[in-house]
């Protein structure tokens, strides 16, 4: 305690995952919620969207710890932005 | 007993975001829980703050009667449009209104309120008259920011909350078995604030979760109704709404002729007791009241059970159920929000439920105090220059001033209630004083040197405050502490006892308090020297 600063990366790198962690979390985790009621029948719809008004919260939160785990921020801002590509793609089709 | 932690470089990264996240909401998510820690008794106090509602609940109110005698004492009552009654209850035996008014220019709505005291049948035309619960209750949201930038300012400080709770359980993982009851005083400073940041914060865990995403939804719940609304339902709001609550989706004819010969909404509400003896009503709306195809809606709780909370809608014509969202007949869908509000609001239990909240935050508070304290007695060390060391106290100076100085002026808050005389800028006043009275106790603590004299020097000045507020009711309102515990008025009294006891308890540790700083300061310095 404080933490070792060899860990931490440099400011530029931190502030791409600062961006992908809040911006980035939150897209994805609210695509996946849509994503995933999309798939179900008009029910199953209700469900998901009653059940994300906590669920969707608790997701963004993970979402914003990974980020900083990754080697590389460009990386981690690639795959979330994959992620939201094909959940939004999926959804803009089935819907 | 240690579970399998984070590796290295993985913890101190988490470790970092934990420290940062922190570090920046720490004093906004105090205030949050102080001020909401209080709003949780806001209707058991209500009687304490407005002397006017210390009355017996009364005789059942004819609704009908009222809303006529409201016509005729204001013509320009508008009948047909929304009419929100809220049914005295034993908190607060005053009936409050709301109906619109034909607006003068047509492209406003245009609404008033009144007040009705069932004892005497006298009505006010107005708001409430108190503000300490209201004005509580809209600072655990920043409300009084203007436009709606507090709002959303606290919305992301639950989520980044959230974000700390997380990353907190990460950074504990290997030890949380022994965190349970590793609990100690002994030890230097940092040693003290780390235990009590990591056991009090793992003991309320399940609680701050709740209170992190439950706040996040009340506040950023735009966030999943705009993707939600344009996906699934096209972009119409009205049809989500018409999902949780079916009687939205309820079409009146606007040409619909005015009758008189509805259903007296008291012989409504009789088969409603009838049939669910132990619903409490807690708001009735009348749509098209004077109208053929006028409802009733009603809404209010069963205590007995968790998801007690019920609507049914009645057309007044007939009788009829047209909606009926009565306990027991609700569906997943419409049970949601309704059980995250009796999570954040406690209304899923008694009054010990409220108390066991109210610990609950406030040992969240000390959370984030001994975390704040914890940043700079880390940072207390040979490797950070003086120039560093300072900033660092000057930081944590700051924020214990705003966060202590909020215990004081809540005090001020309830006296100034009672002191400042009623009338049409009552709660004006009121407000200024709180937030004036706020504003000087945080300067005034910037003068106090150190930490150990400023904790020490808001004690004595909420603990004086806090007694003081039983004797200034008693003076203002002559409803001294003895009259209202033998007159069985339990929430005036209560209230009173509450600030006695807080201020005894805070003068009780003060005083104790009052030979420490010397030797923590001295503590302070071998800690240092250790490190």
């Amino acid at each position: 305690m404080p933490a070792k600063k060899v860990y931490l990366t440099s400011p530029g790198q931190r502030a791409i995952k600062i961006v992908t962690s809040i911006l980035g979390g939150y897209f994805l985790s609210i695509t996946f919620h849509v994503w995933l009621g999309v798939l179900l029948p008009t029910n199953g719809r209700n469900i998901v969207l009653l059940t994300s008004t906590f669920t969707l919260f608790f997701l963004w939160g993970v979402l914003m710890i990974l980020p900083f785990l990754a080697k590389s921020a460009w990386k981690i801002l690639g795959l979330y932005m994959l992620l939201i590509l094909v959940f939004s793609v999926t959804i803009f089709y089935i819907r | 007993m240690k579970l399998g932690g984070l590796p290295n470089r993985a913890y101190n990264i988490v470790f970092h975001t934990h420290t940062v996240s922190g570090i920046v909401i720490s004093f906004a998510l105090y205030v949050i829980f102080f001020a909401g820690a209080y709003t949780l008794f806001r209707d058991e106090f209500y009687q304490w703050e407005d002397p006017k509602a210390r009355q017996a609940i009364g005789n059942p109110v004819d609704y009908d009667a009222l809303l006529a005698d409201i016509k005729a004492r204001h013509p320009s009552f508008d009948q047909s449009d929304d009419i929100y009654l809220y049914p005295p209850t034993e908190h607060k035996p005053v009936l409050s209104f709301l109906g619109h008014q034909k607006p003068k220019d047509k492209t406003e709505e245009d609404h008033f309120h009144a007040q009705f005291y069932p004892h005497n049948k006298e009505i006010k035309f107005e708001e409430e008259s108190s503000t300490v619960g209201l004005t509580l209750y809209r600072l655990h949201y920043f409300d009084q920011v203007p436009f709606y930038i507090g709002r959303y300012v606290s919305g992301f400080v639950a989520l980044f909350f959230l974000f700390a709770v997380l990353t907190g359980v990460l950074i504990h993982w290997r030890n949380i078995v022994t965190k349970f009851y590793g609990f100690s005083l002994k030890g230097s400073l940092k040693q003290i604030w780390t235990s009590s940041h990591t056991v009090l914060g793992l003991l309320g865990l399940p609680f701050q979760l709740m209170y992190a995403i439950t706040g996040a939804y009340y506040m950023l719940s735009i966030l999943i109704l705009l993707p939600v609304v344009m996906v699934f339902f096209g972009g119409d709001q009205k049809k989500v709404l018409a999902l949780l609550r079916p009687n939205e989706g309820i079409v009146l004819n606007e040409k619909s002729p005015k009758t008189n010969n509805n259903i007296r909404i008291r012989q409504s509400l009789e088969e409603i007791r009838a049939q669910y003896p132990d619903f409490k009503l807690k708001t009735i709306n009348l749509k098209h009241y004077d109208r053929d195809d006028a409802l009733m809606i009603v809404y209010g709780k069963d205590p007995n059970f968790f998801s007690g909370d019920g609507m049914i809608t009645i057309q007044l014509k007939d009788g009829k159920k047209v909606v009926d969202m009565m306990p027991g007949n609700k569906t997943y869908v419409q049970s949601v929000l309704f059980g995250i509000a009796g999570v954040h609001f406690a209304t899923f239990g008694g009054i010990l439920l409220k108390f066991v909240y109210f610990f609950l935050a406030i040992v969240t508070c000390f959370v984030i105090i001994s975390g704040v304290l914890l940043w700079k007695e880390a940072r207390n060390k040979k490797n950070y220059t003086d120039k560093q060391k300072l900033f660092h106290h000057r930081v944590t100076m700051s924020y214990l001033a705003i966060c202590f100085g909020l215990f004081p002026a809540v005090a001020i808050l309830f006296m100034a209630e009672q002191v400042i005389p009623a009338g049409a800028k009552h709660i004006n006043l009121v407000n200024s004083m709180f937030f004036l009275s706020w504003l000087m106790l945080t300067i005034i603590g910037l003068f106090w040197k150190t930490e150990a004299r400023l904790t020490r020097n808001y004690l004595y000045t909420g603990g004086v405050l806090s007694i003081a507020i039983p004797i200034v009711n008693g003076l203002v309102t002559n409803d001294w502490l003895w009259k209202t515990l033998t007159n069985k008025q339990y929430y005036v009294a209560g209230t009173d006892l509450f600030w006695l006891g807080t201020g005894i308890i805070c003068l009780a540790s003060a005083i104790r308090f009052w030979q420490k700083p010397s030797t923590t300061l001295e503590r302070n310095k071998e800690a240092s020297l250790k490190t």
